[in-house]
């Protein structure tokens, strides 16, 4: 296969920023909290034309808008046949559940026409291209803890047959009141017991990549597979390094959230050195089957 | 035509029209419309308003999955009779699987979320019922589970979730995957049930029609929802998978987005014009190759007068059009996927089905009136579009 080639990454962390993300690592913390701040959102748009953005937008947009302003690639405008894709495990649940209170204080008859169109799962994505004003493909995958995996896929197909050959791939989930108090009772009640302690999170992260191989880029995915390995026990949503030592749980970093391969990969490109040349991502589905990336310098 | 097709060699469709592209393209050439009030979600404000619902026997095996995933797999298991295949000829090869919904990732779980304001945190576990079956039933995530469990190779699976292109962009983007990627064939569709939540979400936004939609019609009144599924299995013409069925070809994919309005096209049609251009180029096929569009044709004054805009400014009059969403009403996720397979059923047969619900023409165009009578067609090559919420715009090139 063509290499795809990391350029420029942007993250939305509990930590902070991608570098915040990066040393909470190498210091070996847990996260407390999972929730996100976007408040520097307003170092990009003034706030009047953010205002109305959900949650999950804004971190989305936050993520998208660090990568296009990443120092290694700040030079570089995105091409004319830049594309976006979005990866969501939920989608927006937030203005999900808004659009059902709508319906519970208010009956079938009146609830909110805004919640309801901002409730689709492209809304999200369209509404960022349209932040950045970039008439181009935009394309949302929602696929629970899968979404990571299918979004570079995606991409590998994009950038090989010329729909886009400079693509934003924007991935986002978020904290919900419901969607927390059931992934608990999942974890304690379905056999996830290791993951009973991990803390619920949100985030976003923003991957510019291309089929160049830049002197400067981040990394390289290589290779992509399906069941390399069987996942380990009580493993649902997260993701796992597999380095030189064998295999690291990383969600004590970055919680438990659907899109967590995204992160890993976000980890593994800090650890690619001379010494660590090749790093396996790898995420595991609600039916149990894994699906790796192989990262490289 | 470039060699980079895809040749399309099972089907399966269902819609308020039954199931089945040989019963769906008789009962649209006899006019025949199943329309009506829901049986499904009754009083205010449902009653009111047309729907299209689909009617499909139970199957026990995937009867605690969402209704949306099981109209899926019985596409699915009706594609697979199609193309003369067992899951067994599926063995020794590797299939992808792209599948576009918005219905079947929707947090449509209202039972689970009351239980949750009623109760907090002293929820149980048998209320997440809802929840599990939610997670159970991703469409493509649940097909390839079933696949892999039959012992089948999936190297990728997409779930595509980009409103109403969902189901063209599962089969454009699966036609080049054959190209791209080493896989034999491809499983794309798209399917949507109708909710109560997504009913009520539409009438909310004033934009649905309490008749049965009349798509391009001087007096149209909004969207009709309707519900449905389709299936196409695509092989790859180099490919050695051993079938001689044909029902079409996709020759073309094209897409873009507005970036203009979350819920509106852009009225000039900038989005659907690149859509349509890349395209054609992709197929190798110019504007004067297109025998017949099968527009997008919701029924809403912002869908229908973009896509006449567009039509009239890019393709000779003599260029018939229509939309078949007055048959089927408007299946969301699906509809591209079951356009597709209409459009390439239209190509087979030589003949278009009058647009149902119109009419009398809009006033101020050239080129307005979509196909009145059964119409015979010239040509074998056809394009399919698709508007979506979010300003997105997809496009397919069919051929025979």
């Amino acid at each position: 296969m063509k290499n795809i080639s990391i350029n420029a990454i942007g993250a939305v962390t509990p930590w902070g920023d991608f570098k915040s993300l990066i040393d909470a690592f190498k210091m070996e913390k847990s996260i407390e909290t999972g929730n996100v701040d976007t408040s520097s959102l307003e170092e990009y748009f003034p706030k009047k034309q953010t205002r109305r953005m959900c949650h999950l937008t804004s971190m989305g947009l936050l993520a998208a808008c660090k990568c296009l302003n990443d120092k290694t690639f700040t030079n570089t405008p995105l091409s004319p046949s830049a594309g976006i894709l979005f990866a969501t495990g939920y989608g927006p649940a937030g203005n999900t559940f808004k659009y059902l209170d709508s319906i519970m204080d208010y009956g079938w008859e009146m609830p909110s026409p805004l919640s309801f169109s901002t409730s689709v799962q492209n809304i999200p994505a369209a509404n960022i291209a349209i932040t950045l004003g970039l008439k181009c493909p935009v394309q949302t995958l929602c696929q629970l803890e899968t979404s990571v995996f299918s979004a570079l896929k995606m991409a590998e197909l994009w950038l090989k047959s010329g729909i886009a050959d400079d693509v934003l791939l924007i991935s986002a989930d978020e904290i919900t009141e419901p969607l927390s108090i059931c992934s608990k009772i999942i974890s304690n009640s379905y056999s996830h017991h290791s993951r009973k302690e991990t803390v619920i999170s949100e985030g976003a992260f923003c991957l510019r990549l291309s089929l160049n191989n830049s002197e400067k880029s981040y990394g390289r995915i290589t290779s992509f597979r399906n069941n390399p390995v069987k996942a380990p026990g009580g493993f649902h949503s997260g993701a796992y390094n597999e380095m030189f030592h064998g295999m690291k749980n990383n969600s004590n970093i970055y919680g438990n959230i659907p899109i967590a391969l995204g992160f890993d990969i976000l980890i593994g490109t800090s650890l690619l050195d001379k010494a660590t040349e090749k790093i396996e991502c790898i995420s595991s589905d609600h039916f149990k089957n894994t699906w790796s990336i192989t990262l490289e310098k | 035509m470039n060699d980079n097709y895809a040749t399309v060699i099972g089907v399966g469709v269902l819609t308020s029209l039954g199931h089945g592209v040989e019963n769906t393209i008789k009962n649209m050439k006899n006019g025949i419309v199943n329309s009506g009030s829901s049986k499904r979600f009754k009083g205010v404000p449902f009653d009111d308003y047309a729907v299209f619902e689909a009617e499909f026997p139970s199957n026990p095996e995937f009867a605690s999955l969402s209704r949306t995933t099981q109209m899926l797999f019985f596409c699915f298991f009706e594609a697979m009779n199609s193309a003369r295949l067992k899951i067994d000829d599926l063995k020794n090869i590797s299939v992808g699987i792209l599948i576009g919904t918005t219905e079947g990732t929707a947090l449509d779980i209202i039972d689970t979320y009351s239980i949750i304001k009623g109760y907090g945190t002293s929820f149980r576990k048998e209320d997440i019922d809802t929840l599990k079956k939610y997670l159970d039933s991703n469409p493509a995530i649940a097909l390839s589970a079933y696949l892999r469990n039959k012992g089948v190779s999936v190297p990728f699976v997409h779930n595509i979730t980009n409103a109403c292109s969902s189901g063209t962009d599962a089969i454009g983007l699966g036609s080049i995957a054959l190209k791209e990627t080493e896989c034999d064939l491809v499983i794309a569709g798209g399917a949507d049930s109708f909710s109560a939540n997504t009913f009520a979400g539409f009438i909310s936004l004033l934009n649905s029609d309490k008749k049965p939609c009349r798509p391009f019609d001087k007096t149209r009144g909004g969207l009709s929802l309707g519900e449905g599924a389709g299936i196409v299995i695509m092989k790859k013409q180099s490919k050695s998978v051993t079938t001689d069925n044909e029902y079409g070809k996709i020759l073309g994919y094209g897409t873009c987005g507005d970036a203009y309005h979350l819920t509106a096209p852009s009225p000039d049609g900038a989005g659907l014009r690149v859509a349509i251009d890349k395209a054609l180029k992709s197929a190798g096929k110019g504007y004067e190759d297109v025998a017949f569009i099968n527009a997008h044709g919701t029924g809403t004054e912002a869908n229908d007068l973009t896509e006449l805009r567009v039509i009239n400014d890019k393709f000779p009059d003599t260029v018939p059009f229509l939309s078949t969403k007055g048959y089927t009403g408007h299946t969301l996720g699906a509809a591209g996927t079951v356009e597709a397979i209409i459009s390439m059923a239209n190509l087979k047969d030589g003949l278009l089905p009058k647009c149902a619900g119109f009419s009398e023409p809009v006033d101020g165009f050239r080129h307005s009136e979509p196909t009145k009578e059964i119409t015979k067609i010239n040509g074998n090559t056809a394009l399919s579009f698709s508007l979506a919420f979010g300003g997105n715009n997809s496009v397919l090139v069919l051929g025979l």
